[in-house]
């Protein structure tokens, strides 16, 4: 925990080096505000809002049914038409079936590398083999180091992934050979305890009643102590920062107009599944699109449990029966919303999981791991939506066409966030240029851009 | 449509109900791995019971209505005093998850099976395994005691449908029929008739002593989870993945349909003992708390 006042409730300097130097997603507020007064900060930015379905969504009953398929493969679920002629999708989610005209439905994901963690998701890169000096950057990172903040008083790179007994799935980013600097703030993991002042908590940071107490007392302290006057520019704008209601105005939810907040879903705040994974927490969603709005430029969650490999614990289609209305409400709601502020151009929304799941559904209802094709969904960010890329054999087993690997979906939010990943490099720890994707194989999706 | 007197909520799936001998409390156990007590008349939660590791599976009260066991795909028994929320004893033993659990009515012995296969029946007082049955080629899936505690039958994975002695630990005779794996079993209150539901979307009535099919009720959408003779013995009760509730005479006639009373799999039909309450259990994380009065009013 990070201190801001000494035994006696009272700063000095050292503690305004402190300050200083407290991890926003990383960078330390003079960095913050040195990159803003140097790039501007006006104009709408660029933004990625990344949902991981943690556990590996089953494909096949979701965006892929495969009706002639028998009983064992099958699955138990109905398709349903969307607004797209020809296209239907699970009967579970009515929401998105109307709202197909907006997405971008990717059937044939590949290259994962069945590994049980959000890591290839983001970062796109395998965990195993050769990785550069530091270690592979998460999208997030990449950008922060890139573009920098948008805002004042907001980090680049936000998780809102919460702890979880599966630390895989917890995994809300490595900054890799970008360095801590460009690490992501995470509200909810370790209870906010990177944001957590001496009086000051998380929770009462998004409490603006008692944050300002509680900052009333320690700008009182500092201004008393001198401490202020002794500061540099960025030190003082630092603290500005921190007394600012920006970042805790986003993930302050109270703030939300209550019909906003219904049209999400809320949610549950509850580990789903076995207790070792995300929340169904649709609010996430939400905060999502305000720190989004208040200036962060990707924005990561964790969703659910998606691991359903069957009983004892709930078929893989109790489990969908249970996920898939929830996640259906709040997706369709995210977009909605971002649309109706005049923002889904600007904010790239993804969604995917590790991995696709068997096609034959297994002796206990489920559905085991499948990394040879798995789902993706894509939206806004600017590019063609309404449309489905690739095809699948006709158990689900392998793509038929067109198959799509991760790093064509990193390319592509690339490509929307302003990043050529053609000619873009970020040198590594060791001093060697690094691509942001393997360029020579991957580009953004030509379908889309 | 009746609608119920209350309706519960556990934090995930629920997998179990059973209401204390003298229906002033309900137990529910969940996939959260906790139980919860309840107070059937106002439906406020009492306690909630931490210990199991993973979900809660079955449960039963001993006659005095102030200790119930529980069964947990942690491989466990546990015993609890109910008013104080502690826990008494652990009972351990199988070697892969338990997924059915049922007790006799004296509470005197318990039964429970898993995915090692096994069976164990357990004796209460002693805490100790007094058989274990094998025979089972996958995972066991439901179990019930005859009325006189003296039998037991399990359903299982592998297909089948089998009755024990419950002293002897041998297996009397299977019941063939179902085609797919046997999802849950019931006794008639009389001991005469055993019910089952399968894969196949069939519930079957069969003759408990001769081990021949007395009759099929089809008209299941999914197949049924869960099975209760309501006391008394004339109504049986079946519940499962359509979440519909239906009510069959004791011969097996068709006598109501209450349709989608719940959005998942209904996992649990559970009967106070006077036969006023009926709760119901489901995967979409409540449990219903009916009267009998409404619902066989309709």
């Amino acid at each position: 925990m990070l201190t801001f006042c000494d035994g006696r409730g009272r700063l000095d300097r050292r503690d305004f080096l402190k300050i200083g130097s407290l991890g926003l997603g990383g960078l330390s507020l003079p960095q913050i505000l040195r990159a803003e007064q140097q790039s501007g900060q006006s104009r709408p930015h660029k933004a990625v809002i990344m949902i991981f379905l943690s556990g590996g969504p089953p494909h096949q009953d979701m965006f892929d049914l495969k009706m002639n398929a028998p009983a064992e493969y099958r699955g138990e679920f109905q398709p349903i038409s969307t607004c797209l002629p020809g296209v239907q999708i699970c009967e579970h989610m009515p929401r998105l079936s109307q709202m197909m005209d907006k997405l971008v439905t990717i059937r044939t994901l590949v290259g994962s590398e069945g590994r049980h963690a959000g890591f290839q998701c983001l970062t796109g890169r395998a965990s195993r083999g050769t990785a550069p000096a530091g270690g592979w950057p998460s999208l997030g990172s990449v950008v922060s180091k890139l573009q920098g903040p948008a805002a004042a008083g907001t980090p680049p790179f936000i998780s809102l992934t919460p702890n979880m007994k599966s630390r895989g799935w917890s995994d809300p980013g490595s900054p890799g050979y970008t360095g801590r600097a460009h690490a992501p703030f995470t509200p909810n993991a370790d209870g906010g305890s990177n944001l957590t002042l001496d009086r000051i908590s998380l929770a009462r940071l998004t409490s603006r009643r008692s944050l300002m107490h509680d900052l009333d007392g320690l700008r009182r302290d500092a201004e008393t102590s001198g401490a202020v006057a002794g500061m540099d520019a960025y030190y003082q704008q630092a603290f500005e920062i921190l007394t600012s209601s920006r970042l805790a105005n986003a993930l302050n939810l109270d703030l939300e107009d209550d019909r906003v907040r219904d049209r999400y879903g809320r949610g549950d705040n509850v580990p789903a599944g076995y207790g070792d994974a995300g929340p169904l927490m649709n609010e996430y969603f939400l905060a999502a699109r305000r720190l989004v709005e208040a200036g962060a430029r990707v924005v990561t969650l964790s969703y659910g449990r998606w691991d359903w490999h069957g009983r004892p614990h709930g078929t893989n289609f109790e489990n969908a029966r249970d996920h898939l209305p929830r996640f259906d409400q709040g997706l369709t709601a995210l977009i909605e919303d971002l649309e109706q502020r005049g923002m889904l151009d600007d904010v790239s929304v993804v969604v995917w999981g590790e991995f696709g799941r068997t096609p034959k559904i297994n002796k206990n209802g489920g559905r085991d791991h499948w990394p040879r094709v798995g789902c993706a969904l894509l939206a806004g960010g600017g590019i063609r939506t309404g449309q489905v890329i690739g095809s699948t054999t006709e158990l689900g087993e392998d793509p038929a066409e067109r198959p799509v690997h991760f790093q064509e979906i990193f390319a592509t939010l690339y490509h929307n966030l302003g990043i050529d990943v053609h000619s873009t490099t970020l040198t590594d720890l060791s001093g060697r240029p690094q691509f942001l994707v393997d360029h020579d194989r991957y580009g953004p999706l030509s379908e889309v851009i | 449509m009746p609608r119920p007197l209350h309706v519960l909520r556990h934090p995930n799936s629920v997998y179990t109900a059973a209401f204390a001998p003298n229906g002033q409390h309900l137990a529910t156990g969940s996939l959260d791995s906790t139980i919860k007590l309840w107070d059937v008349s106002s439906g406020k939660e009492r306690l909630t019971l931490t210990g199991h590791r993973d979900g809660v599976c079955g449960l039963a009260w001993f006659p005095d209505n102030e200790r119930l066991v529980s069964a947990s795909l942690d491989k466990t028994l546990r015993i609890w005093d109910a008013k104080e929320g502690s826990q008494l004893a652990s009972l351990a033993g199988h070697q892969h998850y338990i997924e059915t659990f049922a007790a006799t009515a004296d509470a005197a012995l318990a039964a429970s099976g898993s995915h090692d296969k096994q069976i164990r029946i357990w004796n209460l007082a002693t805490e100790s395994t007094v058989q274990t049955l094998t025979g089972h080629t996958a995972a066991i899936f439901g179990l019930a005691f005859s009325p006189q505690g003296d039998r037991l039958a399990s359903a299982g994975n592998d297909d089948s449908l089998r009755l024990w002695d419950v002293s002897t630990g041998q297996q009397l005779g299977t019941f063939a029929g179902h085609e797919g794996a046997v999802q849950c079993v019931t006794f008639s209150p009389d001991g005469a008739t055993l019910v089952s539901g399968g894969s196949d979307g069939t519930v079957r009535l069969w003759n408990a002593a001769s081990f021949a099919e007395k009759k099929k009720l089809s008209g299941q959408r999914g197949y049924a989870k869960s099975l209760a003779y309501a006391p008394g013995g004339k109504q049986l009760f079946t519940a499962g993945l359509d979440g519909t509730l239906r009510v069959y005479d004791a011969q097996g006639e068709r006598l109501a349909a209450f349709e989608a009373i719940h959005e998942n799999t209904i996992y649990q039909l559970a009967f106070s003992a006077d036969g006023r309450y009926l709760a119901t259990a489901s995967f979409d994380r409540t449990i219903k708390l009916w009267d009998m009065r409404d619902l066989m009013n309709i």
